[in-house]
């Protein structure tokens, strides 16, 4: 394709900071040494390295570094927390709490625990994909050992309200595990102010380089334990062995001071931009609708349903345009997506649904440019839909010639 | 977001881009056959409609919601119809048409969708045929075709 390519995906992935690949550069070159290597210079330089990171990822979270473990990823960060704490707590009680849209990353660490004997309340959200407080109230039992929600929706945006789920962990002295790879660098974290014990994040989704994340485990008050999951050398202070990803975490470290400098002015910026496209693409087109809550959201976040023109097809129809879908065309039925699903949105207007990811380097150029193409392909592939026939000949009352 | 929507092959892409045969008939004529597949809680649903004239399928047109290989199936499969008789449309299958389009094998569920609304409007068509032959017992069901 020779167009230029447009990128609104950025809750999939983001592109690395020219400035966060500079600080990388020498880390796999002259300063090659390995973290854990005490006995000469190339060793000290890098862990003098990994150890100045710590302090930034430490610091957007407004936690120690020393609370701050180093994994592949939130992926392996999720597995950690929950598996790790559960594990450690067992002998507590074997119960835990979470969100139905969490992420997969989450969900599948608590299938995995119902196997192994734990028991997992799943909590429903409302229409804006929010958990209520109460409702996590409700769910407690005493044999409750670990809370466990995100504190963004990676779909719709939803923050999820983690000051208060923080209080009510703290009140009755249960882990509060939180999934905030959506979040960190968008919106403000303050692990002491929202109660969180243990917090997932990733470098990736915040102008990092990919497979370095980092798992915050509450050093005091109260002290977590974790039993790990990868054993053989005691890296990590023996919650994560394995010769550490030094480039990744110099990267990780400096894409979070980059953030904690922007954030402010950036999400203001970003949340413009996202209503700017909202706006031109909703005056252009009958029947969008909005998913996810419409104000406590992400401020890059934008997902819409175009009712009668399914995610996939319209992606396609505008190719040089990257965004995502809540429809996935994997097998004989298309599942849509499991958030919009918990959130009572139809089957068949969640296969409608595109999922909008603004990001540091997108300009209104590329906003306006995006708007106008989502308006003429909904238009064209609304065209050829039967289901926009149909509606179109129920509104003027013909039900002639409906087929369903 | 979950899952991945495959390769996409580049006659899925332009086929969808020029989107031929796409429209509709009207379903109330005696001409013409409806027909249709899938659900759109399923996340797609293609109508195909056929005119015929003296035995021969003189026009085709689609439409569809659903994936990118839904809406290229359906285009191509109403365009292999026109020109055919509904015994040579009939043999239109879906192994055809993923071949013809390149579907990887998780997307055949778009091949058989087109294929479906084709017998399907094959089959509506005779079925008015029928009806029309018996309630005008001149002509014989059957005849003229």
């Amino acid at each position: 394709m020779d167009r230029a390519r447009i990128y609104m995906d950025h809750h999939s992935t983001t592109p690395v900071d020219p400035e966060v690949l500079r600080a990388m550069l020498p880390f796999f070159t002259e300063e090659f040494g390995n973290a854990a290597s005490r006995s000469h210079s190339f060793g000290w330089r890098a862990e003098e390295a990994v150890e100045k990171a710590r302090e930034a990822v430490a610091g957007i979270l407004h936690a120690s570094p020393k609370e701050i473990v180093f994994t592949s990823g939130a992926t392996e960060s999720d597995n950690l927390a929950l598996l790790g704490a559960s594990e450690a707590r067992s002998e507590r009680g074997k119960h835990l709490i979470t969100g139905a849209t969490e992420h997969p990353a989450v969900l599948d660490c608590c299938r995995r625990l119902e196997k192994l004997g734990f028991r997992v309340t799943c909590l429903p959200v409302d229409h804006n994909g929010r958990i209520s407080p109460d409702e996590v109230r409700a769910a407690l039992r005493k044999d409750t050992i670990l809370i466990s929600f995100m504190a963004a929706n990676n779909e719709v945006g939803t923050l999820h309200p983690l000051a208060e789920i923080g209080r009510i962990a703290k009140e009755h002295e249960i882990l509060f595990h939180c999934d905030a790879s959506q979040a960190v660098g968008k919106i403000p974290i303050d692990v002491e102010a929202m109660g969180i014990d243990l917090l997932s994040f990733t470098a990736h989704k915040m102008y990092g380089p990919k497979g370095v994340g980092a798992l915050y485990v509450r050093k005091r008050n109260p002290r977590v334990r974790l039993s790990p999951l990868i054993f053989g050398g005691g890296h990590e202070r023996g919650m994560r062995s394995g010769t550490l990803n030094v480039p990744g975490i110099v990267g990780f470290g400096k894409a979070c001071e980059i953030a904690v400098r922007v954030q402010p002015e950036e999400s203001i910026r970003l949340s413009g931009l996202r209503d700017r496209l909202h706006r031109k693409v909703a005056s252009e087109l009958v029947e969008v609708r909005l998913n996810g809550h419409p104000e406590l959201r992400l401020p890059h976040n934008l997902n819409l349903s175009f009712a009668y023109v399914e995610g996939e097809s319209l992606m396609m129809a505008m190719e040089d345009v990257a965004v995502s879908s809540g429809s996935a065309c994997t097998s004989a039925a298309q599942e849509p997506s499991h958030v919009l699903k918990a959130m009572g949105v139809s089957d068949e207007l969640a296969h409608t649904s595109l999922r909008f990811g603004l990001g540091r380097f997108n300009t209104m150029e590329e906003v306006d440019y995006v708007a106008s193409r989502v308006v003429e392909s909904v238009k064209k592939l609304r065209e050829i839909s039967p289901l926009y026939e149909m509606a179109r000949e129920e509104r003027r009352g013909s039900h002639a010639g409906v087929i369903r | 977001m979950p899952g991945s929507s495959g390769e996409f092959s580049e006659t899925i892409a332009s086929r969808c881009a020029a989107l031929r045969n796409a429209g509709s008939l009207d379903p109330a004529s005696p001409e013409v056959g409806t027909g249709a597949a899938g659900s759109s809680a399923a996340g797609d649903y293609v109508r195909i409609q056929l005119r015929v004239l003296r035995g021969k399928i003189h026009e085709a047109r689609f439409k569809a919601f659903g994936c990118s290989g839904s809406i290229a199936s359906a285009s191509l499969a109403s365009e292999r119809a026109e020109g055919k008789t509904l015994e040579e449309a009939e043999l239109i299958r879906e192994p055809d048409l993923a071949a013809a389009l390149g579907l990887p094998p998780q997307r055949r569920h778009c091949s058989a969708l087109a294929e479906e609304a084709l017998s399907n409007a094959i089959r509506d068509y005779r079925g008015k045929r029928f009806r029309r032959a018996n309630s005008n017992s001149i002509i014989p069901a059957g005849a003229n075709q």
